[in-house]
C-alpha cells in the first residue's frame, strides 16, 4: 500500500459519461451576417426615401410601411422571447445539474475501506474519493 | 454505470486484487500497461481479461484466486455498489473526486486541488476530531446524504 503522508485516498469508479463539448463551426457562418455586419451595408448604401406628396400622404406612407413590418417583427420577437426562455432554461438545467460546491456529502465509503480499496493513513485528516473509470 | 463495458472486468479485477492486498499495485499497473497502450492504440484488448492476468502476474498476485474473486458475486456487487453511491449525487463523468465530502469536478489543475485540501484541512483540524475518525463523525455524519445543486443552495 502507498504511503501518501497526512492524505488518504479511497478509489471508487464511475461512468465516463461524455460531456463533451462541440466547437463545431457551420457552413452558414460564412453566408449569415451579424447585425453589425447589416448595419454598415445599410449605411453605405441609403435608402430612397419618398418625400414626395403632403405631409397627410407621407404619414400614411409611414403607417401602410409599419403595417407591413408588423407582422415580422413580431415573429422575430417571439423567437427572440423562445431563445432567451431556452437559454434561461438550459442555464437553470446546469445550474440543478451541477453539486453545489459548497456542499458536504457524505459518500459512504465503507466499503471500499472494508475491502482494502483505499491508500494512505488511516490517521488522516483528509480522505479523498476517487472516481474514475479505467477508459 | 459502466458506460465502457470492456472495463468492468478491470474494476472487477481491482476489487480482486484488494482481497490480495494489492489493490493500488494493481490499479497503477493498470492505468501503465493496460490503459497506456489502449490509449494510443484504441485496441480494446489491451482492456481485456488476459492483459489484466498479465498485469496480475508481474505484480505478484495470485492469477487463479485472481480470477475466482473478480467473477465472484462479492466483486460483481462491489462495483455496482460503488457506482450506485457515485449516482446518488449525480456523478456523471470522471475523474471525479470528493475531498473530505467537498465536490471536485474534473482533472483540475493542482492549484485547485490544493486550495480545497488546504481550506478542509484548516475546517477538520479545527473540529479537534482525530483523523482515524473525521471522515465517519464530521462527513459522514453531517454531511449531505443526497445530492445538493447549485439551484438547491440558491432557493434554499
Amino acid at each position: 500500500m502507498k504511503r501518501l503522508g497526512s492524505v488518504a485516498l479511497i478509489s471508487l469508479l464511475a461512468s465516463s459519461f461524455a460531456l463533451v463539448g462541440c466547437e463545431n463551426s457551420s457552413p452558414l457562418d460564412k453566408t449569415m451576417k451579424t447585425p453589425d455586419q447589416k448595419a454598415e451595408k445599410a449605411e453605405a448604401a441609403p435608402v430612397k426615401a419618398d418625400h414626395s406628396g403632403s405631409l397627410e400622404e407621407r404619414v400614411a406612407r409611414l403607417e401602410e410601411n409599419a403595417a407591413k413590418s408588423a407582422e415580422p417583427i413580431e415573429w422575430l420577437s417571439h423567437v427572440y422571447e423562445q431563445q432567451k426562455q431556452q437559454q434561461k432554461a438550459q442555464a437553470e438545467q446546469q445550474e440543478r445539474n451541477e453539486p453545489d460546491p459548497e456542499a458536504v456529502f457524505a459518500v459512504d465509503i465503507a466499503p471500499d475501506l472494508k475491502l482494502g480499496q483505499v491508500e494512505g493513513s488511516s490517521s488522516a485528516l483528509i480522505t479523498i474519493v476517487e472516481a474514475w473509470d479505467f477508459a | 454505470m459502466i458506460i465502457h463495458p470492456p472495463v468492468r472486468e478491470a474494476h472487477q479485477a481491482g476489487c480482486a486484487a484488494a482481497k490480495q492486498g494489492k489493490f493500488v499495485a494493481y490499479k497503477n499497473a493498470f492505468w501503465e500497461k493496460a490503459y497506456g497502450p489502449y490509449s494510443t492504440s484504441h485496441d480494446q484488448s489491451k482492456l481485456g481479461v488476459d492483459n489484466i492476468m498479465a498485469i496480475a502476474k508481474d505484480i505478484g498476485l495470485d492469477t487463479a484466486k485472481l480470477k475466482t474473486d473478480m467473477e465472484s458475486p462479492e466483486c460483481k456487487a462491489q462495483v455496482e455498489t460503488d457506482m450506485s453511491e457515485l449516482q446518488k449525487f449525480h456523478v456523471g463523468g470522471t475523474p471525479f473526486f470528493f475531498i473530505n465530502g467537498r465536490p471536485l469536478n474534473g482533472a483540475l489543475p493542482k492549484e485547485a486541488f490544493k486550495q480545497i485540501i488546504d481550506e478542509r484541512l484548516k475546517v477538520a483540524e479545527a473540529s479537534g476530531v482525530p483523523g482515524g475518525s473525521y471522515y465517519e463523525k464530521e462527513v459522514m455524519g453531517k454531511g449531505e446524504k443526497q445530492f445538493r445543486s447549485k439551484m438547491d443552495r440558491k432557493t434554499n
